[in-house]
């Protein structure tokens, strides 16, 4: 098993880093992307000092930048795992490999997991880039250098075991279909609105925050906040762990029965080679 | 004694494909890629599926590697079930499929045969000696430490069947194994699977729509068409079922070729007209095959017809029955010929 692991892992590491271009896209455009409503904030509200105001008074926090990066960062760490996995196994569709690993003999889920693994440490890597880079531009850093910050990696690492399952759904999704990038494209300002990326899920119509919260990353990003910022947990701070930790296992369980019947299924219809 | 190393019966399968029928509208058509197959290879052999385009020779031997699933019927292969023992079936097997498809264009040669050996349980040293193998006995040294994209057509078929060499397998399965390949390179890889029969014991199933291939590597050969197994044999044995026929080549120019084949057909003694395109010096041309009792007799009439009707006669071949006539003696066609099934 681990072998194959650290094949799949050493395969994926070597097609990335022979094609760094990727790597200034990687981390800037995540904090760019939280410096849009972070400078609406302040046209919006008639300055910097106002918008601290109002976000404190509507959030209960003054470090909005914290706020927002923290968001953003989640953000690119969810859609990176589910986007990167995804994509990976449509190009190993394109590329004609999906069929070769489907003829040996190694566990698919072992080579799934081996790439899930990269996908993961790759997107992990993303997430601590752009709070240090954001960290560093906004002077936040120290906030972070605290106790607590480990209780909130600890939520984080629990939302993204059941985000790897989240994301062999969506893979089955992608081989399954043709128009899978709009279908992608889709789901990253949807996620992006029901995760909370710039503001409290707490704000939310009472429906569409159920329907958020069967995202993992919602309520790892909620507590995660909760815990440097002092906001409110979702529920509280054990239930969510629970919810969490059985995300843990409903998650992948789901994934790989569905990965089961795609699997399957185009061995009946025709081979995944095709789609 | 000879065990059977694959035993196929009754194999079917059916392709469902969605067809459109105006907006909204759309209706299943059903496509018989394989109609009930009873095939059985032995032991040590090379074993050849010579069949058309559209065949069913990718469906059977994806059955066969276990990447696809019959709708009925049973196949064993190193004495397991393809669908209840699938991965034994894999671990016992080496393949190739798809060609030049099934490789990492961004790793070296080196590095795609060190990938897919680790998915077959080798690793660290076993790992590189057995890559340093196939290496050395494929010929690849010389381009096997640059990527894969560098690669021209050819090298990336002898890596793919490197990489069917990787495990060391008892059982090859080689889908059309030198299409789109140079001569020299083809002949390389015709040689190593006669050597890997010869020297190293192993059981080879080879797709081909190359008769000659077939003729100059299987010990048997089965021909397919529609999905369904005509005959199997020997080379020998299948142009045995001839008996004294022999076939007459004719090479003419691409003109009012819809008028001859009737006429020639018509002829007495011809049993059967098939034609193919192909280019001559250059020039578009057919190729008419005609399979006759006695082609001395039957030549003159040919050739009278052709001047008859002002069509340009390039080349006259008169010739011993070949696997391509016992393919349309049997199909009524040419090998070069597509038969999948329209939708």
């Amino acid at each position: 098993m681990l072998e194959v692991i650290k094949a799949v892992f050493k395969l994926r590491w070597k097609y990335t880093v022979r094609y760094p271009g990727w790597a200034i896209f990687f981390i800037f455009v995540p904090i760019v992307f939280s410096l849009i409503p972070i400078i609406l904030g302040w046209a919006v509200a008639g300055g910097p000092q106002q918008a601290t105001i109002n976000f404190k008074l509507r959030v209960g926090t003054e470090n909005y930048t914290l706020f927002m990066i923290l968001g953003s960062a989640v953000w690119v760490l969810s859609i990176g795992v589910m986007w990167d996995f995804g994509m990976w196994l449509r190009e190993e569709q394109e590329m004609g490999t999906l069929e070769q690993l489907l003829l040996t003999p190694a566990n698919i889920y072992h080579i799934l997991l081996g790439s899930t693994i990269f996908t993961v440490a790759l997107s992990a890597t993303q997430f601590i880039s752009v709070i240090l880079f954001g960290g560093l531009m906004f002077g936040f850093l120290p906030e972070l250098a605290k106790p607590s910050t480990l209780l909130a990696i600890l939520y984080l690492v629990l939302g993204i075991v059941p985000l790897t399952g989240f994301a062999l759904l969506i893979g089955c999704l992608i081989v399954s279909i043709r128009e899978a990038e709009a279908i992608i494209r889709l789901l990253e300002p949807i996620i992006a609105f029901l995760v909370g990326v710039f503001y409290p899920i707490t704000i939310m119509p009472s429906f569409v925050k159920y329907l958020a919260l069967l995202i993992p990353l919602t309520i790892s990003l909620q507590d995660m906040r909760a815990v440097i910022l002092e906001l409110d947990y979702v529920f509280n701070p054990y239930l969510d762990m629970m919810i969490l930790l059985t995300y843990c296992i409903v998650w992948p369980s789901i994934a790989m029965i569905t990965y089961r019947y795609v699997e399957r299924k185009a061995k009946k219809e025709g081979g995944l080679g095709g789609y | 004694m000879i065990n059977d190393i694959i035993v196929a019966e009754k194999l079917r399968k059916i392709y469902r494909i969605k067809v459109s029928k105006g907006l909204f509208r759309k209706s299943l058509k059903e496509i018989h890629a394989l109609k009930g197959v009873d095939l059985r290879v032995k032991e040590g052999e090379i074993f050849g599926l010579l069949g058309p385009n559209g065949a069913g020779k990718t469906t059977l031997i994806k059955i066969l590697t276990t990447l696809l699933l019959p709708d009925d019927g049973r196949a064993l292969v190193n004495g397991y079930d393809v669908v209840k023992e699938s991965r034994k079936v894999r671990a016992s097997i080496g393949v190739m499929l798809m060609g030049e498809r099934s490789l990492y264009w961004k790793l070296t040669g080196r590095e795609n045969l060190e990938y897919f050996g680790s998915l077959y349980s080798l690793s660290g040293e076993a790992l590189k000696k057995r890559v340093n193998e196939v290496i050395e006995f494929v010929g690849i040294k010389d381009f096997a430490d640059r990527l894969v994209e560098t690669y021209s057509s050819g090298q990336k078929m002898l890596l793919a069947f490197a990489k069917a060499l990787i495990n060391d397998a008892p059982l090859l399965f080689l889908d059309e194994p030198t299409v789109a390949m140079d001569p020299r390179n083809a002949a390389l890889i015709r040689e190593k699977i006669k050597l890997l029969r010869d020297e190293f014991g192993k059981t080879i199933f080879l797709t081909t729509h190359l008769m000659h291939e077939a003729e100059m590597l299987c010990d048997r050969v089965a021909i397919i068409d529609v999905g369904q197994i005509l005959a199997v044999g020997s080379p020998q044995e299948l142009k045995a079922t001839l008996r004294g026929k022999s076939s007459i080549e004719i090479d003419v120019k691409l003109d009012r070729i819809d008028e001859v084949i009737p006429a020639i057909r018509a002829i007495d003694d011809v049993i059967d007209v098939a034609s193919s395109y192909v280019k001559v010096n250059g020039i578009d041309a057919v190729r008419i095959r005609v399979l006759c009792n006695s082609p001395r007799t039957l030549l003159p009439d040919i050739i009278e017809l052709l001047v008859k009707k002002s069509i340009d006669v390039l080349y006259v071949n008169p010739q011993e029955p070949t696997l391509e006539d016992v393919f349309m003696y049997y199909t009524g066609r040419l090998l070069t010929e597509d038969t999948r099934q329209g939708v």
